[in-house]
């Protein structure tokens, strides 16, 4: 059987190829891949360029902001401490996909609001949250007022 | 493709269930639904020279798989197309039975839905998805689904009907896992999973497993009167992901629908098994393969009958929603179906003049597409039933 960690939240397994993005995050900032050949900016982070197979990859810092592709309320996450997390706070939480200004997509949380408060075209802005008892940061995003 | 003298000639599957103790192993169940389809195709074991097998919750290396399974091949694949291993099977296989590779080939899937050896994850999900606490695939078609909602003005009514019939389906299937009727209320007032989506919106993990035989015409017919012609086929995978944004209500099956359709036409199809892991995938793959204009998916669900008794039967056996989802033998399931369909076997849900039906075959949710998987075919038999 597979055990299950109530404790730990889920945290990323850095590799070379997206340590700048996690790198940028921590340093509250969202840098997004560049292809330097066809000057494509792509998300996720990935060994080459989506459009091109350019392996010159570099890094651009985006503003942060965009609006809401789509969105759920999640009641029953997968990983157990989100879980727990919800169960003890009566809170689902917001998973959502964001299109961002600069035209990529990012699937990210949205925090500080009521699940009512979302809509499909929101505007959003990114923000960079700590996860619990770990000195590590996350992207999640707010909605703009 | 088009295809010329490739044909089914058999299937089996075990029961779909959801053991309280300690379960077989995924090779057992794999074992019995290969048995049960020879039997059912009135081949041995010595006849296989072909296997084409999924099973996620035994990892092993296919030629480890077989050689524990004492099969001598000559042809071997393992698939890993998640629910659209089956039907990607059948066209690896139908390639090798019209190069003349081999005679008979089987194409399994088998899962148990407690896996014993924990399974290697994908890094998009576990680094950029995982992090933010959704809910599974659950959550990934929460997302599709409410923006087909907000898009095209699909209601959970409609959704609700798809649920609701092929339950009825299942309520005539004794292979299927669930077959208590559920009533529209029920469907609309379950308990919220990731809003949207529903407790019966979603497909219950089981155990199980499924089979099916392949061969050319000619073997065919010495063995049956009632070869199953595979008709045409076509896969796409990673549909339009070059593009960053991509339309999460568009599936690959878009891409193969006029390939598939050069033969028959749409009006032909007596029933089709539509992969569902819920059913808003239904939905978008009726809209795709171009049942009905893009968006209108809740419309056509409204104005037909998809039970067995209905106009355009859908997921004849309950599919996976109300069958159950033997992991990744799920797309098997579908398979099978369709040829107890076509032989006439379907007993109480039978549909009546069955002799054209379409199967499809999705799986692996993506990052930047919806899912990565996608995949359709169309089988027809020398009779109507």
């Amino acid at each position: 059987m597979v055990t299950e960690d109530f404790t730990k939240k889920p945290l990323p397994a850095i590799t070379d190829i997206d340590r700048e993005f996690w790198d940028g995050v921590n340093n509250n900032k969202l840098v997004v891949q560049k292809c330097l050949d066809c000057n494509t900016l792509q998300f996720f982070p990935r060994p080459v360029c989506v459009h091109c197979f350019g392996e010159k990859l570099g890094w651009q810092e985006v503003k942060g902001t965009g609006k809401v592709y789509s969105f759920t309320i999640v009641t029953v996450p997968r990983s157990p401490a989100f879980r727990k997390q919800v169960e003890q706070t009566g809170t689902p939480i917001i998973f959502a996909a964001i299109d961002l200004d600069e035209g990529i997509r990012m699937m990210s949380q949205i925090v500080d609001c009521k699940p009512g408060d979302v809509q499909i075209g929101s505007k959003v802005k990114a923000i960079f949250e700590l996860v619990e008892g770990t000195d590590f940061k996350v992207p999640k995003f707010r909605l703009e007022k | 493709m088009q295809r010329e003298g490739v044909c089914f000639v058999g299937y089996g599957e075990t029961a779909y269930i959801r053991p309280k103790g300690e379960d077989r192993s995924p090779l057992r169940y794999m074992a019995e639904a290969i048995r049960l389809a020879l039997d059912n195709s009135g081949l041995q074991k010595k006849d296989i020279d072909g296997l084409a097998l999924i099973s996620t919750t035994h990892p092993d290396d296919s030629p480890f798989v077989a050689e524990q399974l004492g099969m001598e091949l000559d042809w071997l694949l393992r698939a890993d197309f998640g629910g659209a291993s089956a039907v990607i099977s059948a066209r690896r296989a139908a390639d090798a039975i019209q190069l003349g590779q081999i005679q008979v080939a089987v194409c399994v899937g088998a899962d148990v839905f407690r896996p014993v050896v924990p399974l290697m994850r994908a890094y998009p999900r576990v680094n950029y998805i995982e992090p933010f606490g959704y809910g599974g695939p659950n959550s990934l078609f929460a997302l599709t689904q409410r923006r087909h909602m907000a898009m095209y003005g699909t209601t959970r009514e409609q959704l609700g009907k798809i649920a609701v019939s092929v339950r009825r389906n299942a309520e005539l299937n004794e292979h299927a896992l669930f077959r208590t009727p559920m009533k529209m209320e029920e469907y609309l007032n379950a308990r919220v999973v990731s809003d949207p989506v529903r407790l019966y919106d979603c497909v219950m993990p089981c155990s199980g497993a499924a089979a099916f035989v392949m061969t050319s015409e000619s073997k065919a017919k010495q063995i049956t009167n009632n070869p199953i012609y595979l008709v045409s086929d076509g896969e796409k995978s990673n549909y339009r992901v070059e593009d960053i944004n991509t339309d999460w209500t568009v599936t690959g099956l878009r891409g193969i629908s006029k390939e598939l359709f050069t033969r028959v036409r749409h009006k032909e199809i007596d029933f089709v098994e539509i992969y569902d892991d819920y059913p808003i995938a239904i939905l978008m793959q009726l809209e795709d393969l171009g049942f009905c204009p893009k968006g209108d998916g809740g419309k056509f669900v409204d104005s037909h009958d998809l039970t067995v008794e209905g106009d355009f039967p859908v997921n004849t056996g309950g599919g996976q929603l109300s069958g159950g989802q033997p992991g990744f033998a799920g797309g098997h399931l579908h398979v099978v179906e369709a040829l107890r369909q076509l032989k006439g076997e379907a007993g109480t849900h039978q549909v009546k003049g069955a002799r054209t039906g379409l199967v499809t075959g999705i799986g692996l949710l993506g990052y930047n597409v919806n899912l990565c998987s996608w995949s359709a075919m169309i089988l027809q038999g020398d009779r109507a039933w």
